[in-house]
């Protein structure tokens, strides 16, 4: 992932129509453009190549997004109008010329992450240290080491980004603190690992690539960047409100027409499964309360009873207890692992969600642009009917219909630029909303296993003093003798899998579901427990101590 | 003997079948020796009640002549020694299982293991029995033969042991089949049947798997009476069930009839149905306490105004009232309770049941809510013509004031002079105080138990939602597993929330309320003491009364007096009497309720935690296999 090659599904196929084959061989040894990896250097590879050596001299203006689309579609011509599908594919190629050069390489690791000062400030603005390694042209330097950034940088960025870049869907930022609670290691890696994610992603798309906000960002001191750069937040305010009340204009472009509802219903709904898993985690927490009650209920029934039993209710109550304590641990962890994902993913869906609103918008201003030239067209022509015309009036004419047609020529490519890009994205998307999901299920899941494991070995090892309660106790009952209740006291989950089923696990064992975090509880005043269970009862024998080293565990 | 091709015939075919007519012929072999020869039978069972392996071993080498083909049949191994060893070993063996282990001897473990060994060589002989049940049912179908008939009755002791084996289980797992054709001179043989024990241990050790099944319910029974085990077969006889709550009447008399099956296996006349409702059975509550001073009586459940017609509370009512009959039955004095036997047998109950107050001065129907509350009849306490006296003066404590004319400023107060009785007696307000608490979390978390399961539910169907977007199929296929993984989870919890219910609410339940009932025990020990007190009193006054009017000579009224304190005395010392019965029956009965409870506490827990470590495990499953074939 933390490669910034982009994937580039036509960087192979050379039948580009407006491809000109002998300008190649000049390019390609252009000493600016050493890249190794470009393979079969096109036109368009030519044509990056012209637009990087510009950056490259200094003339960042080129990278706002605007201009270099606008000086290509000088360059090459109107494109045909109706082009075909398949000559749209091309396009896509012809249009983004950043997607095919993948010599620029932003490699950024985060090291660490601070939380320092108020509670707030802790929980939503920790420091980020990382360090950077790149050839960007736009950096004063190839490596910076132990980078500090707040948080707050990190979300002025995204907001620059977000307002200069239409194209592209920039990356939502993580949540800067998990449901884990502040302060502690899972929340630490938890972040960081988030943070790292947030970076992979940057340095993949081309276009924040080669953004020299970017670089102003990381080469600011610490806590003291603010954008440089203007931005211009595509429509703001009250009159973003009102036109997304309009329906949207029509879309040629099918696949992102159906995206954004998409996109919106999946915002939506994994708002409302947070909803319902923060309702189902209250209920868990204050169901594990009431099962604590119940378990103290058990613990004060001993105090009367005969003296034989009251260990016994003593024990049975606080396991119930340490049971509805590991309930409450496991909702929150339910919510640490499986809502964080869903937050990160409802972030993300409204910043796509707005992405593609800001699509519809730039539709908007073609369609008025259009109008507006074909108007000065009519006026034009008018002109050129009538004879008593005043040579004055008609360049003014003139002019205003040339401002008229560039203005449209620029909007159509941005348009184009936007599309395409956006049909790319919109797959690179699908696959990260894909692996998001997954990665916070699987991470439920493996929770959730781990503690419901706990859950049974605790019940299992209260399972001996039920059934020595009394003489009469236990299997005996059940004709099945006494010999049984020796082995029936061994835990069933062991490192040969687990008793009550031949399937292999996938992962290894982890002994560590054996003891839970309530265990010193459950044997503070029972100490003869401890002498009778031996230490070594779950050690490994030397061959499932192999097999734990040997794989991973996962 | 020409039945026995026929018993041969309808084999289980999952046997061996020449291994099954062999034992056949074995068995038919033995019985028709131990018919010719008494004597045998008596060593026999002498052998067996005692223990004794010698007697035992002379016995099956005399049943072993009869056997020499059998022997030749099979010659690699010995099937007496096998037999003999079995026999010999399993009671005890049975002993322990039965009594805990806590005094077994190494030996014996050792003679355990070693019958183990014995076990698979013999194990087909185990099956045996239930393929002679099966026969011998069919059989009684024919029409007997005039020569088998005279073989039944004339000679009880040849047949015995057979029909005690398959009686045994014909009793416990095939009730309805066979005891419409069960005579009577069967059940008779089978009360006073010596060889009871020995037979029932025999059951219990060869065909263990079967017991445990016929015996699942019976388990609390065997548990507690160990000690008596005619007991336990008597009251294990007893098969009462609580069956079709009917709502009967109209508006203003509705109410729900059960019908109470009962079958007695004691009696020639074994089957009643009869149809009660649930203010009889507070009746019977009342007239049991009435008649059982001292005694704790397993309470009805609770009144209930609201909702009387729902379904989940008529089964729950049903269920407890069931649990008391039950429990009746498991006690020897109040199973054989006249009031008990017309309350299961009487067909004109409200006439009888009338009756009996009457008789009782029970006042059973005059029933207080509270469980707690008791009556105490004076024709109980004083004898018939006493209490028609102390009645015409309007009841023992009115009797005091009604003598004086005046009421005094303060009533003469009982203090309990026992410490027993005050310690067991705040005991138990604090458990039920205690147990109060304990019920009512088990009910929050239940509710709470619930609620997570439905919310679960619309977790799951909201996921559901979103894998029904198709953002991606891989994606899709995940959401959708994870959602039915939820649905799962949920019916597993609802499951367990519904054992747990059953199990430990239903424990706890059921003890609160004999809670009450020991609380009514303990009243009935004050107000008798209070009558004592009172009796006291009179008869003090009587005497001082006496003893002023008789220094000044012999008159009528010295007369009538001194037989008034006769009478006042016989009253003290009756009740007096009355006192002390009953303070020593609530010693021995709190005792035995204390250790019941307990039983049945640890039981319930037993199985509460067995089913949350199926439930655990099953929940992991669910998890292992969702990550196993997703993620």
């Amino acid at each position: 992932m933390s490669s910034a090659v982009a994937y580039d599904p036509y960087d192979d196929i050379d039948n580009n129509p407006f491809s000109e084959p002998e300008a190649n061989p000049q390019h390609s040894a252009s000493p600016d453009a050493p890249a190794p990896d470009d393979a079969h250097p096109s036109t368009e590879a030519q044509e990056a190549i012209k637009d990087d050596s510009n950056s490259h001299a200094g003339v960042v203006t080129e990278h706002e997004q605007g201009p270099p689309a606008q000086k290509r579609g000088d360059s090459t011509g109107n494109f045909p109008e109706g082009s075909t599908p398949a000559a749209a594919a091309e396009d896509t190629e012809a249009l983004l010329p950043e997607r095919k050069s993948s010599r620029f390489q932003l490699v950024i690791k985060v090291t660490g992450l601070e939380r320092v000062g108020s509670f707030t400030n802790k929980k939503e603005n920790p420091t980020v240290k990382f360090d950077v390694s790149t050839n960007l042209p736009t950096f004063r330097k190839q490596q910076h080491r132990s980078l500090k950034k707040t948080f707050t940088e990190f979300r002025n960025l995204r907001k620059f980004l977000y307002g200069s870049i239409v194209g592209t869907f920039v990356p939502a930022l993580p949540p800067p603190s998990t449901s884990y609670g502040i302060s502690n290691s899972e929340d630490y890696s938890k972040t960081v690992s988030n943070i790292q994610e947030w970076f992979d992603r940057i340095a993949a798309d081309p276009f924040i690539l080669r953004s020299e906000e970017l670089a102003f960002f990381i080469e600011s001191d610490f806590d003291t960047y603010t954008p440089v750069g203007k931005t211009k937040p595509p429509l703001s305010g009250l009159k973003r409100k009102t036109l997304k009340q309009l329906a949207p204009p029509f879309d040629e472009c099918l696949e992102l027409a159906e995206f954004r509802p998409l996109v919106k219903s999946v915002h939506h709904l994994s708002q409302d499964i947070q909803t319902k898993m923060l309702k189902l985690c209250k209920l868990r927490k204050s169901l594990s309360h009431d099962e604590n009650s119940i378990g103290q209920g058990f613990k004060e029934l001993c105090i009367d009873q005969s003296q034989a039993h009251s260990k016994f209710y003593n024990k049975f109550g606080k396991t119930l207890s340490a049971v509805g304590d590991i309930d409450s641990v496991m909702a929150t962890l339910d919510i640490a692992t499986l809502y964080d994902g869903l937050e990160w993913l409802v972030q993300e869906t409204y910043s796509v969600k707005e992405a593609l609103t800001n699509r519809h918008f730039l539709m908007r201003d073609l369609l008025q642009a259009q109008q507006t030239s074909s108007s000065r067209q009519e006026q034009a022509r008018k002109l050129r009917a009538r004879r008593d015309v005043s040579p004055l009036k008609v360049d003014e004419a003139i002019r205003a219909l040339k401002a008229a047609t560039t203005t449209e020529h620029t909007l159509t490519l941005k348009l184009r630029r936007v599309t395409a890009n956006m049909l790319l994205e919109k797959q690179r998307w699908l696959e990260w909303c894909d692996q998001q999901l997954q990665t916070s299920i699987k991470e439920y899941t493996l929770r959730k296993i781990e503690y419901e494991r706990k859950k049974l070995s605790l019940l299992e090892r209260i399972r001996a003093d039920v059934r020595a309660a009394d003489d009469t106790g236990g299997l005996s009952r059940l004709g099945r003798g006494t010999r049984m209740s020796t082995s029936g006291v061994s835990p069933s989950q062991t490192a040969q899998g687990d008793s009550w089923t031949s399937d292999p696990r996938s992962r290894a064992f982890e002994p560590s579901v054996l003891r839970t975090e309530f265990d010193a509880s459950l044997e503070s005043d029972s100490r003869n427990i401890r002498g009778t269970l031996p230490e070594d009862q779950h050690a490994l024998d030397a061959r499932s101590a192999a097999s734990l080293l040997g794989t991973s565990s996962f | 003997m020409d039945y026995e091709d026929e018993l041969s015939a309808p084999v289980w075919d999952d046997q061996g079948s020449r291994e099954e007519s062999k034992t056949e012929d074995e068995l038919s072999k033995t019985f028709a020796n131990l018919s010719t020869d008494p004597a045998v039978e008596e060593q026999k069972g002498s052998g067996w009640n005692a223990e004794n392996i010698e007697h035992t071993k002379e016995m099956s080498e005399a049943q072993g002549h009869s056997k020499d083909l059998i022997s030749s049949l099979a010659p690699e191994e010995d099937p007496l020694s096998g037999l003999s060893a079995s026999e010999a070993m399993r009671s005890p063996q049975k002993g322990e299982a039965l009594f805990g282990d806590s005094d077994s001897a190494p030996l014996e473990s050792h003679q355990d293991a070693s019958n183990e060994a014995n076990e698979t060589p013999s194990a087909p002989k185990n099956y045996v029995k239930p393929n002679r049940l099966f026969s011998s049912a069919r059989l009684r179908r024919h029409p007997l033969t005039v020569e088998q008939k005279k073989d039944l009755f004339q000679d009880p002791l040849a047949s015995s042991p057979s029909t005690r084996e398959e009686d045994e289980f014909v009793e416990e797992s095939l009730d309805y089949e066979s005891s419409p054709e069960r005579s009577k001179t069967d059940i008779l043989r089978e009360v006073d049947a010596p060889l009871f024990k020995v037979a029932s241990h025999k059951n219990q050790s060869l065909t263990p798997s079967i017991k445990k099944v016929a015996n699942a319910g019976e388990d609390e029974t065997q548990d507690e009476s160990e000690d008596k085990p005619l007991d336990q077969e008597l009251a294990n006889n007893y098969a009462i069930e609580v069956l079709d709550p009917l709502k009967v009447g109209d508006l203003t008399s509705a109410h729900v009839e059960y019908t109470i099956f009962t079958k007695d296996k004691n009696q020639s006349q074994s089957e009643f149905k009869v149809q009660r409702r649930y203010r009889d059975f507070r009746w019977l509550y009342r007239q049991l306490q009435n008649n059982h001073w001292g005694k704790i009586i397993p309470p009805p459940p609770e009144k209930q105004t609201m909702g009387r017609f729902e379904n989940d509370f008529i089964e729950n009512r049903r269920l407890q009232m069931e649990r008391m009959l039950t429990k009746i039955v498991q006690d020897e004095d109040l199973r054989d309770d006249a009031d008990f036997k017309m309350f299961l047998q009487s067909n004109n109950f409200s006439q009888d049941s009338k009756v009996r107050e009457h008789l009782t001065g029970s006042n059973a129907s005059g029933d207080s809510n509270d469980i707690s509350e008791i009556h105490i009849s004076e024709i109980e306490l004083l004898g018939q013509e006493d209490a028609a006296n102390v009645m015409k003066s309007g009841g023992l404590d009115e009797s005091h004031k009604g003598f004086m004319n005046i009421s005094f400023a303060s009533a003469p107060k009982y203090n309990e002079p026992d410490s027993f009785f005050v310690e067991q007696r705040q005991a138990t307000e604090l458990l039920e105080e205690q147990l109060r608490q304990l019920c009512k979390s088990l009910e929050i978390v239940d509710v709470q138990r619930n609620d997570l399961a439905s919310v679960t539910e619309e977790f799951a169907q909201t996921i559901k939602a979103l894998e029904e977007l198709e953002v991606s199929k891989k994606g899709s296929e995940l959401l959708a597993n994870f959602a039915d993984v939820h649905l799962r989870i949920k019916e597993s919890l609802q499951r367990s929330t519904l054992q747990e219910t059953l199990t430990l609410g239903i424990t706890i339940g059921d003890y609160l309320r004999s809670l009450s009932s020991i609380r009514a025990v303990f009243n009935q020990r004050s107000k008798l003491g209070y009558y004592l007190v009172i009796a006291e009193n009179d008869l003090a006054k009587k005497q001082s009364q006496l003893e002023k009017n008789s220094t000044k000579g012999p008159s009528d009224k010295v007369e009538t007096l001194s037989k008034e304190v006769t009478v006042l005395q016989a009253r003290h010392s009756k009740i007096r009497q009355k006192w002390q019965v009953v303070g020593d029956i609530i010693r021995k009965e709190l005792q035995r309720h204390e250790r019941d409870k307990m039983i049945d506490f640890r039981n319930s827990i037993e199985i509460f935690l067995e089913s949350s470590i199926e439930t655990q495990k099953e929940c992991i499953e669910l998890w292992e296999t969702f990550y196993q074939n997703n993620l």
